[in-house]
């Protein structure tokens, strides 16, 4: 009992659950509600990667829809074009502002590099 | 014809030994016939033997790069030599699927072999040399079908894939075969148990005797994860080590549940009880193993890891409802042979604290596990997919963590069976004392995180439990055989490896947890900066200086040159890179990190632009230092308590009363 309402109260917080969506997915629901954590996943364009001082922007693609992605913050040694990718933050419509971007792990798992 | 060539018709021949083994030691565990388990470990051995044909075969084309393999070609090139090309046996998923079989056939036939040599009762041996055998057939079979290390190519590329250059780190030469020594080390406490089980012998020998495959497997799985932990902090180059990944928790779940079940052995040892729950935990703890190994490898999640979205996930799960289902089946069959021979005497005893000890990691185990299958849940529920992220997990964790590491500061003051409320509120005083002088102190040094404050304080606490047992414990040795303080202290620690081995464990445990809780006073900046210019970040002053280009022939290589200092005064100069992999086309940071027992600098630099500007991203981390102390101090103990005659079968409980004048004086 107490660990269920430990959960369900952690379950709650402000970002502890994020929405998980492809770029066709997250233009079919519009601009996202302030406060809520969306997580966009496809994989970078290339050739759209663009640096500006600490700024970077780029699109995501899931091979029908495109997303512009801009971000504040450093992006890691495995984004580069085609990487696939995780941008967590939020849309206002026609810009995907990310608080973080990830690029999936070179892992070891994969068959294609 | 190559060695290579002999892989394929090893792995095929490896099942077929592994299947003649599992029904020879059913057929003789059934019948009692001596002989044909006889026959059925000689067979187990020649499985061994062929696996290692296989693992040799393929460790040779990738020496030898040989890329008319499709494994050697995707993980391998020619540039990659020495360690590292070796690494690739257990880089790619076929290659670790079979270096994880190569494991489990070596264990399992050592297990075997030392379990009779000592006298293991025969049937229980039997069936768990059946059980060894059957989960060996299961991954011989996905090597052979879907998951098949020696696939040729049709056309044979002139040069591999390669190995990631973020891979190309020492800490990921150990850390997988650490994951998965540990993981496959369960399997012997686990077949054992199963085979105590299916012959009715059901009194402690099995976990006694297979005690040192658990504590060895739970070793290798906890510098295993430290290891990842390092290697994500010194390579990857967001400041942290653990950030809750579905195939971090893949690794944590098993560990948490082998914990639990390391302590409440002690309970059916010492007191003849928990004996249902000590065969539940294990079969829990290897069922999250071979989840573990499944989930990294089944693309159902999305993890920052990623894997090959391969057939391997449908051979899993029927493997693994056999798995549960069979194992709670004969659980449930065998219940009226587990029954405790004792009762809790009261609520204040040792035994109380192990079971509180049991229900915090198996909480902890399922939070784990919740956060890690919701986003599946949800997905099949509400079609919505969603991803849970680390403010759920700290948020359970933080309060769990602490209650046991209170826990591992009460239990030792406690006695056996029960104990007066006079006798531990005189006991606790001392390290309660120590507690609270530790908040105030911190209140006064101004800590304000009432997370952290409570962390410090009961880090104290535990440790001044703990000193305080071994002041006890050198003091009788001191006075019984007239020793100074030093020898006593040794005596201490070796007449009773694995309880005092134990405290060196829960020592390190407690170095850990101040490590982490100091992440909560983590600060980072980032700033783009020409030459000469410079950042401050708590109290340092960085001043990028210089940019020094060179080229080899794997990459070229971009050093910076960061003075730091700190109220004027020269600290350091820091040389953090960013270097481009040539072979991979990919820019890789090699972080500059100043590591101190106070606080760490870390410096990251993420970009660098053609006029030579760079921008640094900074942190400082204090007290991850200790994280990696306390990792050190753990191992020590570990080491203490391996190198101890541990008690043979059936002579446990006269050992441990002889060796335990403290807990008999209390």
């Amino acid at each position: 009992m107490g660990l269920a309402a430990l959960l369900f109260w952690a379950m709650t917080r402000p970002g502890s659950t994020a929405f998980y969506m492809t770029p066709t997915e997250l233009q079919a629901h519009g601009p996202t509600t302030a406060g809520e954590t969306y997580r966009l996943n496809g994989t970078v364009v290339p050739g759209s990667i663009e640096q500006n001082g600490l700024t970077t922007t780029f699109v995501v693609s899931d091979g029908e829809t495109d997303i512009d992605v801009t971000t504040d913050s450093p992006v890691p040694d495995t984004f580069k074009d085609r990487a696939d990718v995780v941008a967590r933050g939020g849309y206002d419509g026609a810009t995907f502002t990310a608080v973080e971007v990830l690029a999936k792990c070179p892992s070891k798992f994969k068959a294609k590099a | 014809m190559t060695l290579a060539a002999l892989g394929r018709p090893a792995l095929i021949a490896a099942l077929i030994f592994a299947l003649g083994a599992a029904v020879l030691a059913a057929a003789g565990a059934i019948r009692s016939r001596r002989d044909l388990t006889d026959a059925a470990t000689r067979s187990l051995a020649i499985t061994a033997g062929f696996v290692v044909t296989a693992a040799v075969a393929l460790t040779a084309a990738l020496l030898a790069h040989d890329f008319s393999y499709s494994y050697v070609a995707s993980y391998s090139s020619r540039s990659l030599t020495g360690p590292y090309a070796l690494a690739a046996l257990w880089g790619g998923m076929e290659g670790s699927l079979l270096f994880w079989t190569l494991l489990l056939t070596l264990f399992a036939v050592v297990a075997v072999v030392r379990a009779r040599a000592k006298g293991m009762a025969h049937p229980v041996t039997a069936w768990a040399t059946a059980v060894l055998a059957v989960i060996a057939a299961f991954f011989l079979i996905l090597l052979i079908a879907p998951a098949n290390p020696f696939t040729k190519l049709l056309t044979v590329p002139a040069d591999g894939r390669g190995l990631n250059p973020l891979l190309q780190s020492p800490a990921m030469l150990i850390h997988p075969p650490l994951l998965y020594t540990g993981f496959v080390g369960f399997s012997i406490p686990f077949a054992f148990a199963m085979g105590a089980l299916l012959s009715r012998r059901l009194d402690d020998t099995w976990f006694t005797s297979t005690r040192r495959w658990t504590l060895f497997a739970w070793s290798a799985l906890s510098i295993g994860i430290v290891l990842g932990g390092a290697w994500a902090y010194t390579e990857l180059g967001w400041g942290g080590y653990w950030a809750w990944d579905p195939v971090e928790n893949a690794s944590f779940m098993p560990w948490l549940t082998a914990t639990a079940y390391l302590h409440s052995v002690v309970i059916q040892e010492k007191r003849r009880m928990f004996k249902v729950w000590n065969v539940c935990l294990i079969l829990i703890t290897y069922a999250l193993a071979v989840f573990g190994t499944f989930l990294t490898r089944s693309g159902i999640l999305s993890s920052i890891h990623t894997f090959t979205e391969g057939p391997i996930g449908r051979w899993f799960l029927p493997f693994l409802a056999l798995m549960l289902i069979g194992g709670v089946g004969i659980v449930l069959w065998r219940l009226d042979g587990l029954r405790s021979t004792n009762r809790f005497d009261s609520l204040l005893s040792r035994e109380s604290a192990f079971l509180a000890n049991n229900v915090l990691f198996l909480a902890a185990a399922s939070t784990v596990l919740w956060g890690t299958l919701y986003p599946v849940v949800a997905e099949a529920f509400s079609g919505a997919r969603l991803s849970v992220g680390p403010p759920f997990f700290d948020a359970v964790f933080i309060p769990l963590g602490l209650a046991l590491m209170a826990l591992a500061g009460i239990g030792p003051l406690i006695g056996w069976r029960s104990m007066s409320t006079k006798a531990f509120g005189r006991i606790i005083q001392g390290p309660l004392v120590a507690g609270v002088v530790t908040i105030v102190a911190c209140v006064a040094i101004g800590v304000r995180s009432v997370g952290a404050l409570l962390a410090f304080g009961i880090c104290a606490f535990t440790v001044a439990s703990i000193v305080g047992e071994f002041v006890r414990g050198s003091r009788v040795h001191r006075k019984r055989e007239a020793l100074s303080w030093g020898p006593a202290l040794v005596r201490t620690l070796t007449r009773n490896r694995r309880r005092y081995g134990g405290y060196v464990v829960h020592l390190g445990v407690v170095l850990i947890v101040i490590g982490l809780a100091g992440s909560a006073f983590r600060t980072e900046r980032q700033a783009s900066l020409d030459e000469g210019q410079s950042m401050d970040i708590a109290g340092y002053q960085l001043v990028y200086r210089d940019l020094e280009t060179s080229n080899t022939p794997e990459k070229q290589v971009f050093q910076t040159d960061i003075d730091v200092s700190r109220d004027g005064e020269h600290v350091t100069t820091l040389h953090p890179q960013r270097n481009f992999h040539v072979a991979q086309q990919q820019w890789q940071s090699e972080i500059a990190i100043r590591s101190t027992p106070i606080e760490d600098l870390y410096i990251v630099v993420t970009t660098i632009d053609p006029d030579g500007a760079a921008s640094v991203r900074a942190f400082v981390n204090p007290l991850t230092w200790w994280i990696w102390a306390g990792a050190v101090v753990m191992l020590l103990g570990m080491g203490v308590i391996l190198s101890g005659r541990l008690p043979v079968a059936g002579m446990a409980s006269t050992r441990t009363r002889v060796a335990e004048p403290v807990a008999a004086t209390r």
